[in-house]
Order: C-alpha cells, then sequence, then structure tokens
C-alpha cells in the first residue's frame, strides 16, 4: 500500500493520501515509461521552504508480495520523491491529481495545487555548525582561555573528562559516561544541518543519530509507549521503551536528557571520545551544533570545560542523566 | 540565501489563512495560532513602516527564538520571521529583511496569541525581552 505526502508545509503536517491498488499500478508504469532514477524522500539537499515534491512511500504489506510491482521492471524504493527534477515531474503532476477525488479526504486545497503547478523551491544550504572532528580544537583553543568566564561550575555529576578524579556525584543517573569502553562516536551535525534535513528532524532525531524526518519526534512513541508527562520520569520511561539503558552499550550512542518542567524535553548526544569529549544537540527545526547556549564550546578538557551537565541551557533545568544504546538500535518516531 | 529588493514585502491581497508558531520548543511541537484578516491587514502595515536592514543569522538558542508566521499569497509559500529585532520575509528563494526597532512588530505578533498560551510560556518570553 502506497501513500503519498505534499512535501509543502515546514512547521504543519503535510497532506497525505493513500493509493487505490489500480493507481499504484498507473504510477509504477508511468515511473517506468519515464525510466528516472527514483531519488530517496529526503535526498536533496537544495529543496527549501514551500512545495518540495511529493513523496511516495510504502506504509503497509497488502498481501501482493508477487502481485502488481513484482510484474513491472521498475522496483520501487521504500520511499522516493518524485517532481523535484524534470524526469519525475510528469508522475509527480499525475499523482497530485489522485488527492482531487473526495474519498481520499486528502486536505490538499486548490492553493496548494497552484503552489506546486508552480514548481518546487529551491534554497542554498543552511550555515553549518563547526565540526570538532576537523576543527581538532585542542590544537587552537587555549582552554585556560577559553575557560576563563566559566572555569569550575560543577553543574550535575561533573568531574571527570579527563580530570583524573572520580565523579563527586555519583548520584545523577549513570554518570560515569566516559569510561564506556565501546562507543559510537559521530559528529555529524552536518549531516543533519543540510536543508532537507534541519526543519524535518529534532533533538530527539539527532541524540538516536536517526534522520527519521520526523519533526517532533517523542521518547517511547518508537517503543509503543509514548512520554506522557513532560517530567524527567515521564521521558525516561519513554526512553526505555525505546530502548535506550542505564549502562554503556556495545557501539553505544551515549545521550542526556534535560526538562523544561512540564512544557519540553532535549537532549545532547557525545560525539567524541577523549581528550576533548564533544557533545552536541539540535533545537527542534534548527541547526544542530556543538555549543551551548551562552556559546561556549561543548568540551572538555583536563577536567575543565563544558558538557551538558555544567552548559548553559536555557529553561532546561532539570537534568535526568545519561543513556546509552547500541547505534545499530536506536530509532525514534 | 540571495537577498533582493523587496518593496512591498507583504502584498495586500488577504490570503485564506495565517498561521503563527511561536518558536520555543526543542521536542515537542511548537505552539501555533492563526491570523485574522484584520490582524494580517495590521502585520503588513507595520512591515511595510519598517526600515531595509541587512540580513543576520537568526538564534538557535534553547528556549524562545522568535514567531514565524506562514501563508500562500499569489500562489506563493511566505513565511515572515521575527527574531532579535529584525523581521525577515521570505518567498520561495528571495529573502528581504528589516529593522524591528523596540521588536514592536515582534510584541505585537506575540501578543495576538497570548491568550491562548500558558502562563508559564507567556513568562518565558516576556523574561527574554527583558535581558
Amino acid at each position: 500500500m502506497l501513500e503519498v505526502e505534499l512535501d509543502i508545509f515546514s512547521g504543519m503536517p503535510n497532506p497525505t493520501w493513500i493509493l487505490s491498488e489500480k493507481e499504484e499500478q498507473a504510477l509504477i508504469e508511468r515511473l517506468d515509461a519515464g525510466s528516472a532514477p527514483l531519488a530517496d524522500g529526503a535526498s536533496n539537499d537544495q529543496l527549501g521552504l514551500g512545495y518540495r515534491g511529493l513523496i511516495v512511500r510504502h506504509i503497509k504489506s497488502d498481501g501482493r508480495p508477487t502481485g502488481a510491482h513484482a510484474a513491472t521492471r521498475i522496483e520501487l524504493p521504500h520511499e522516493f520523491r518524485v517532481g523535484d527534477t524534470a524526469a519525475t515531474l510528469p508522475a509527480a503532476q499525475w499523482l497530485l491529481k489522485t488527492s482531487e477525488k473526495a474519498h481520499k479526504h486528502s486536505q490538499v486545497s486548490d492553493a496548494m495545487r497552484e503552489i506546486a503547478a508552480a514548481g518546487v523551491s529551491l534554497v542554498h544550504p543552511a550555515d553549518g555548525a563547526a565540526d570538532p572532528v576537523s576543527t581538532q580544537p585542542a590544537d587552537n583553543v587555549d582552554p585556560a582561555s577559553e575557560f576563563s568566564r566559566f572555569p569550575t561550575m560543577p553543574g550535575e555529576g561533573a568531574d571527570s573528562p579527563d580530570g583524573c578524579s572520580p565523579s563527586a556525584d555519583m548520584g545523577v543517573r549513570s554518570a560515569s559516561w566516559w569510561n564506556c569502553p565501546s562507543n559510537t562516536f559521530l559528529a555529524n551535525a552536518a549531516t543533519f544541518n543540510r536543508p532537507a534535513n534541519v526543519g524535518r528532524n529534532n533533538c530527539y532525531c539527532f541524540a538516536s543519530n536517526h534522520l527519521a524526518g520526523v519533526r517532533y519526534a517523542l521518547p517511547g512513541r518508537r517503543g509503543g509507549r509514548p512520554a506522557t508527562s513532560i517530567t524527567c520520569s515521564g521521558v525516561i520511561a519513554g526512553l526505555y521503551a525505546d530502548g535506550w539503558k542505564d549502562g554503556c552499550q556495545q557501539n553505544g550512542l551515549t545521550i542526556v536528557l534535560v526538562i523544561w518542567p512540564g512544557q519540553d524535553y532535549h537532549f545532547y548526544r557525545l560525539v567524541t571520545g577523549g581528550p576533548n569529549w564533544w557533545w552536541g544537540h539540535k533545537p527542534g527545526g534548527t541547526p544542530a551544533k556543538y555549543t551551548d547556549d551562552c556559546g561556549n564550546s561543548l568540551y572538555q578538557v583536563n577536567g575543565r570545560g563544558y558538557a551538558p551537565n555544567n552548559c548553559c541551557r536555557g529553561p532546561y533545568t532539570d537534568f535526568c542523566g545519561y543513556f546509552y544504546q547500541n547505534n545499530s538500535t536506536a530509532f525514534v518516531a | 540565501m540571495p537577498t533582493v529588493s523587496i518593496r512591498t514585502p507583504l502584498e495586500s491581497n488577504l490570503p485564506n489563512s495565517v498561521q503563527v508558531e511561536l518558536d520555543i520548543f526543542s521536542g515537542r511541537p511548537n505552539p501555533f495560532w492563526a491570523l485574522d484578516n484584520t490582524q494580517f491587514s495590521d502585520l503588513r502595515e507595520r512591515v511595510t513602516a519598517l526600515v531595509r536592514s541587512p540580513c543576520r543569522s537568526l538564534t538557535a538558542a534553547l528556549g524562545y527564538r522568535g514567531l514565524v508566521v506562514q501563508w500562500v499569497q499569489s500562489g506563493q509559500a511566505r513565511q515572515l520571521r521575527v527574531q532579535r529585532g529584525i523581521v525577515e520575509v521570505t518567498t520561495g528563494s528571495d529573502m528581504a529583511c528589516f529593522e524591528d526597532s523596540q521588536r514592536a512588530v515582534e510584541r505585537w505578533l506575540f501578543a495576538t496569541g497570548k491568550p491562548s498560551l500558558n502562563v508559564d510560556l507567556v513568562a518565558q518570553v516576556e523574561r527574554h525581552w527583558q535581558r
């Protein structure tokens, strides 16, 4: 079963509708006739505000594994985009017409069709965040100078990297994150900051290293038990449902949960190992970055510096602890 | 993104719907509300009266990050973002910026949705403005 999404909004949900079996076959024939390579649903970096084409995705196995799709030469990807290239434009124009049938309740208005008829909207890439791997901060930043404004703020579960002392506050959940023997470190803010991704993935997507295209990913939704309260305990229950653990994991991602009490949640992810221990985060639909709300670089050297436990976090005052999951199983919804 | 000369930042014809987003959350959906025709006309007059300004990078901080208005006009998706004394109007790939002196447009726009917001969010925004 194929679902079509008119990719046009930024904050609000895009309109979607389901294709009939006959329409699916007709789409396949049109794509096959054009012999156009099908783009990944989120692969075009140049797409911007406004109409960005149509995303077609399989949403359910419909008991026809050897039916319509297999009978043609073309094999459909799980999700693909049409209308953003000249080759797939005819298929997109035809697909958009399938939304007009009243029984589909697609919520595609005439105004949206008018916008789509004008073609896709393109932008230049957004500013990317600094990359802690390529900039090699330890080589060009003087820690004494860098940390002089904020030298000894302890924070929750402070100490360590690599201050050569155990944490003074082991009451914080799973605080000894620097001792994990097997980690996955990915300083990949630039990937999440591509125009096609930046507005479609939130802090939880970045923390989980999952380009899910879910603007409002919620802890626990993927695991079937979405967080029901915006408290540490409520969101932690959602993290557990999604497979996050309190202790180190093989090839593990390390994340931190903080809470704006009663309002919102936010995450940080450890993106490099020692000696710098950089952290990254992505505030909502804005670019991922390696700095905090005061502009401090989020890394530590010789037991000094900034990490989620002692950095500027705006209204996210509740520090809920550290969580771990194998990178290969960390997904969001 | 290129900047262009937009003489009339907001056209006078009225869109079918205008959504305002308070950009404040990181994980959860931001609060939304709608502007009616009178409010949109008021917004248009306020923005038209502003002086052009160079565009600059917008903040990506935690907490309040300004307001985003989205609508469709003359067949094109439009966006107006207001933050830290700058109004940024985007049409397709074109952008123009204007100086929002004393954050007058920002405060007015926020006031249109204030009754629908909870007190903690209102307090957070007002604290931000006092800094």
